[in-house]
């Protein structure tokens, strides 16, 4: 690692380095350079917070790693040892590596998000700015409609007040589900929409307007494929209010 | 002579332009226009609905606020179950908001100038790809309501059944189903409100998101002039696909623009995205693909460059279109990008 590298070559190694796909010697250069540079530390954090992103876990936030932290602790004292660095280098090398499913995630969602990330934090000061007044939020109260209504196309007769609606679904013509069947490939084994969001997003733009809102939906689903047969006929009731009957 | 020429050649001229026109049927013709309608609707028309996206054997109720006003498109969709992530979308900032992971992703995507920026076209290909059943006049939800099914003539795109509100044009509801008539997507409305105006607040963030975690980045189209756009040929592509945009773009999250080629039938679209954020070992490695009802993602090589293909199309489909993708050896020989480690080098001579 010389001296004059720039920041996106130090990203890439860092990148390599989650991956596991960085040669142990240089682990163990980018390990002395994560002690001294509170940039890079940064990114090596939120490779860590993105990659449990991309693989959907609880998060601690704003964490480095504990081997990490101890090795830049140690540092800081000028008294790491060459243990401390080979901890951080082994972690670099097993944080993300252990499964294909991690490595995807690693390869290709972190390196795009820490990209967003690097961003984030060397060149946009203000966005911190945007502030989420969300106490007084109206659409925080799952589909209550706030505004000047054109025409209720559908809408459960319960709630022409527009105090409540109540949401009922009931299948018009009872249908078998079929899941699809492929799920191939080493990617199928985390939540794709996650790791592709940006593409994803991307395509949405040039997406038919039929299609949007199933694509955007990709987007924001909270959970992965479930292998059973769908539930819609159950009646799905928002919030406090009470079921009135059938709406259809 | 020449007077002859002229009216043969008038008379040619007249036979291509019926040839092209009379595939279209009086179904095919009425069917389209009801789907021009409806894609209308849906872009132009500001609405607040839930519906219950199905798919993938799992039924997920989604609300939707769409809200056009002064040419500004808001937008705000939101999981009502589970995890409770959200899209935003105020103007060009579009804000992923997720709960589960304390996080809010935003990106300032470019002013598009329009509000359907090329959106595919329905026009009269699509009855040599799909047939188009007669419109029919039904009742759904207590409403009066027109319904069109489009069935794949080949095994290259989905079959698509539509009931279309009479008046508003609102799609009710949507499936899109495979080449045996399976559902693989379905999206449900349980209701569905067209509004005169939306106040400002309901697009703002939720709840509890100002203390989540920030990541911005912005969303910048590179110069399309000289020197900067590469250019991709096809071989032959799936029937009906033709390749209706072509960009350069940076998307968020990276600093390398990527190729962004739109395919379209006219109904069904398929981004790729080549020179993608993946490493060249992680592409390599992780080729495969992934689906999630009619929505297939495919990690790929293109002319010995990773390559995201997206799209509402079969996985066949997005791999005929990837396999036949080819970087064309006039691209203009200056690259102004550095090539970054241990990504693979934009050079403009792709590795073979």
């Amino acid at each position: 690692m010389s001296a004059d590298q720039t920041d996106s070559e130090r990203e890439s190694q860092l990148s390599a380095m989650f991956d596991g796909e960085l040669p142990e010697g240089e682990c163990d250069l980018v390990a002395r350079r994560l002690a001294k540079d509170e940039n890079l530390r940064r990114s090596w954090d939120n490779y860590s917070l993105i990659g449990a992103v991309m693989r959907s876990e609880p998060l601690a936030r704003r964490q480095l790693a504990p081997q990490i932290a101890a090795v830049v602790k140690a540092d800081r004292n000028e008294s790491a040892t060459e243990a401390d660095r080979a901890t951080v280098a082994a972690t670099g090398r097993a944080a993300v590596g252990r499964t294909s499913a991690l490595r995807w995630a690693g390869g290709l969602g972190v390196a795009a998000a820490v990209g967003a990330v690097a961003i984030f934090f060397s060149g946009n000061p203000q966005s911190e700015t945007i502030v989420a007044d969300a106490a007084k939020n109206p659409v925080n109260a799952p589909a209550k409609v706030v505004g000047e209504v054109v025409e209720e196309v559908v809408i459960p007769a319960a709630s022409a007040d527009g105090d409540e609606i109540i949401l009922a679904m009931k299948p018009i013509e009872p249908e078998s589900y079929v899941t699809p069947p492929i799920r191939e490939g080493a990617g199928s084994a985390v939540t794709a929409p996650v790791q592709l969001a940006n593409f994803v997003a991307a395509h949405s733009a040039v997406a038919a307007p039929m299609l949007r809102h199933g694509t955007l939906s990709t987007l924001i689903t909270s959970a992965p494929i479930v292998e059973e047969p769908a539930t819609e006929q159950a009646t799905v009731v928002t919030d406090d209010a009470p079921a009135r009957g059938e709406i259809l | 002579m020449a007077a002859f020429d002229l009216r043969r050649s008038a008379v040619m001229w007249l036979a291509t332009l019926t040839a092209a026109t009379l595939p279209l049927g009086a179904f095919a013709s009425e069917a389209r226009d009801w789907l021009e309608r409806m894609n209308k609707a849906l872009s132009e028309r500001s609405y607040d609905g839930t519906f219950f996206h199905t798919r993938g054997g799992r039924a997920e109720s989604m609300r939707i606020v769409h809200r056009v006003q002064e040419g500004e498109v808001c937008e705000r969709l939101m999981s009502l179950d589970g995890s409770g992530r959200e899209f935003v979308r105020r103007g060009n900032e579009v804000s992923y908001v997720l709960p589960d992971q304390e996080m809010v992703l935003t990106e300032e995507r470019p002013n598009t100038g329009g509000l359907l920026p090329a959106l595919p076209r329905i026009d009269d290909r699509q009855a040599e790809l799909y047939e188009f059943s007669p419109v029919k006049k039904v009742r759904l939800m207590g409403r009066d309501a027109r319904f069109i099914a489009l069935t794949p003539r080949d095994p290259f795109r989905y079959g698509y059944r539509v009931w279309i509100d009479a008046r508003s044009h609102m799609p009710l509801k949507t499936e899109l189903h495979d080449a045996k008539g399976e559902v693989l997507e379905r999206i449900a409305f349980a209701n569905l409100v067209l509004m005169r105006s939306i106040p400002d607040d309901t697009f703002r963030l939720p709840a509890g998101s100002e203390r989540y975690r920030r990541v911005h980045s912005r969303f910048i189209r590179a110069e399309s002039g000289a020197g900067v756009r590469r250019v991709w040929t096809t071989a032959r592509l799936p029937q009906g696909f033709r390749l209706t945009q072509q960009v350069e773009q940076t998307l968020p999250g990276t600093d390398r623009p990527v190729s962004h080629l739109v395919f379209s039938d006219g109904l069904a679209s398929v981004s790729v995205f080549i020179g993608a954020a993946v490493t060249l070992e992680a592409a390599q490695q992780q080729v495969g693909a992934t689906q999630q009802g009619a929505a297939t993602t495919l990690v790929t090589m293109i002319d010995g460059k990773p390559a995201v293909v997206v799209g509402e199309v079969p996985l066949r489909t997005a791999r005929m279109i990837a396999s036949q993708l080819k970087a064309a050896r006039s691209a203009t020989p200056n690259e102004p990008r550095r090539p970054v480690s241990p990504a693979p080098p934009p050079a403009a001579t792709p590795v073979p």
